[in-house]
């Protein structure tokens, strides 16, 4: 089964068309499946942490993590797990398809 | 979901932002392309009719209410998941969208085109909608 997702990029160009390239930026996405977004916007990013409550969804990503996104945290938690640890703040929050 | 919301807001930086991006609750459309020509199967359900959707809007609208965020821009963009054949989709949305629901006459449509047509160039169509919002 072959299965592409948006390989058009409509999404990440409605991202940027929004936020700009995200240059510099620190990121809280929540919701971050198997990063199929993340590794999209992430790349001039300063830090990224990415929160996603399934597991194999969560494995996926850290199996997929390409070179050079060290930034990049992901983090196997859903929102009320991560709020008592966390006292970091961030210049944008992303809801991706999981408000 | 709006609890989620005020907490997210305190997370952020003075001046920092909230993308959300959900689908805007127009059906789902099986489509499929070929040779230029792109044709409307029929329409994934889902099994709690989108419900969750129109929560995640009412939730935005308290979120702006209750002075925590600014609406900065909205828009809209078009999502598509493609597959080999319609079984393969049906097989990707059986393990990733819980509450799909497919019509057997959906279904019985896009086998027939695929019998007609040969596979490929099936693809499942959302709208969803982008928010862009300054957190206050």
């Amino acid at each position: 089964m072959a299965i592409q997702i948006d390989p058009e990029g409509y999404e990440i160009r409605a991202l940027f068309d929004l936020c700009g390239d995200l240059v510099g930026k620190s990121v809280l996405e929540i919701g971050s499946g198997d990063g199929r977004l993340t590794w999209r916007y992430a790349g001039k990013t300063a830090r990224v942490v990415a929160i996603e409550p399934d597991e194999g969804k969560h494995a996926r990503a850290l199996a997929d993590r390409p070179r050079g996104f060290e930034q990049v945290e992901f983090l196997n938690l859903n929102l009320e797990s991560y709020a008592p640890q966390s006292t970091e703040r961030f210049d944008l929050a992303l809801l991706s398809w999981s408000l | 979901m709006v609890h989620a919301l005020e907490q997210i807001h305190a997370w952020l930086t003075p001046g920092g932002a909230l993308v959300d991006i959900h689908p805007n609750g127009e059906l789902v459309e099986f489509r499929h392309l070929q040779e230029g020509k792109d044709l409307l199967i029929g329409y994934m359900q889902e099994s709690d009719d989108y419900i969750e959707y129109r929560q995640a809007d009412e939730a935005i609208r308290e979120a702006v209410t209750n002075g925590w965020f600014g609406i900065v821009q909205t828009g809209e963009f078009e999502f598509r998941t493609w597959a080999d054949s319609f079984d393969g989709l049906k097989a990707f949305l059986d393990e990733n969208w819980s509450d799909a629901v497919i019509d057997d006459k959906v279904a019985a449509n896009a086998r027939k085109l695929e019998q007609e047509t040969g596979e490929g160039g099936i693809y499942l169509r959302e709208m969803a909608t982008i928010r862009l919002l300054r957190a206050l």
